[in-house]
């Protein structure tokens, strides 16, 4: 069976061009507008992709709570050097900056899962 | 430079960079002499604070650039602006700390309607991206504290490159 990843972000355009990559990639996806929603969905995902700034729980609140379960890479507009640091200390497995490249992510991608 | 030539330099420079990071090519940003040609029917406005600055910053498109821009069709005009108007900010959050100054942004708020405008102070007149047929606009509404001065310090603060993935 494919692998399942959850991809979180406020932003529905975001989820969508996510998804299409990945599921050009072979993955199946499971979507979430949040943190807190992202936790809900986390189970049976084999790593999560997650934005930073989100309604209700961000990124880093996220990768806090969720590190210990699965890999996470960030995927955000975000790029300074001490936010990347309080993800990495948070356990988060990577950084990526908006506009994504599909082939740098599914790269990324198949690196963590496989 | 005064602050304020600045940040429209560095949203006339984000803007052209990040149409083109969707392929989409857009000509240098020019101010319109008049207001009332504009034609933006769906737009996206994100404010910002800092210690020394605070303002709002709407990117609007008319459909031919939204369309020109979209990278799926099932995106629904609506989400697509709020996500380049995060992203355009995004971007200029990340230009301003190479002038060591940081901001905190909120999430986007979308806004449709007819010959969308602003009314700000001084020079209203948007920055214009031109995308083939369309147009894009960037109204930039700053309040600076007096006696800000912008200096350009490159590595200032380190910010990781776009599109690569950083791995741990
Ligand atoms: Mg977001």
């Amino acid at each position: 069976m494919n692998k399942r990843i959850l991809v979180v972000d406020d932003s529905p355009s975001v989820r969508q061009q996510v998804a299409m990559c990945l599921e050009q990639g072979g993955y199946q996806v499971v979507e979430a507008n949040d943190g807190v929603e992202g936790l809900e969905r986390l189970g049976g995902c084999a790593m999560a992709i997650c934005d930073v700034n989100m309604p209700r729980m961000g990124g880093i609140e996220f990768a806090e709570k969720a590190a210990g379960a699965v890999p996470i890479v960030m995927l955000t507009t975000e790029g300074r050097a001490e936010l990347i640091a309080k993800a990495r200390a948070a356990g988060a497995k990577g950084w990526m900056v908006k506009p994504f490249k599909p082939e740098q992510l599914l790269s990324a991608v198949k690196k963590i899962v496989g | 430079m005064t602050p304020h030539e600045t940040f429209a330099a560095l949203l006339s420079e984000c803007g052209r960079a990040l149409f083109e990071a969707y392929g989409v090519s857009s000509t240098e940003a020019s101010r319109p002499a008049r207001v009332e040609g504009l034609d933006a029917r769906v737009a996206a406005i994100i404010g910002f604070t800092g210690d020394s600055l605070r303002g709002s910053l709407m990117l609007g498109m008319n459909p031919e650039a939204l369309e020109a821009s979209r990278q799926t069709e099932r995106d629904r005009p609506q989400d697509w602006i709020a996500e380049l108007t995060n992203q355009l900010v995004g971007r200029f959050k990340n230009r301003l700390a190479a002038y060591d100054v940081d901001i905190v942004i909120t999430t986007p708020l979308v806004i449709r309607g007819e010959r969308l405008s602003p009314v700000m102070d001084g020079d209203a007149a948007p920055l214009v991206w031109t995308l083939g047929e369309g147009r894009a606009y960037g109204w930039l509404d700053v309040e600076v504290q007096p006696g800000l001065e912008l200096v350009e310090r490159p590595g200032a603060a380190a910010v990781a490159a776009e599109g690569e993935a950083l791995l741990f």
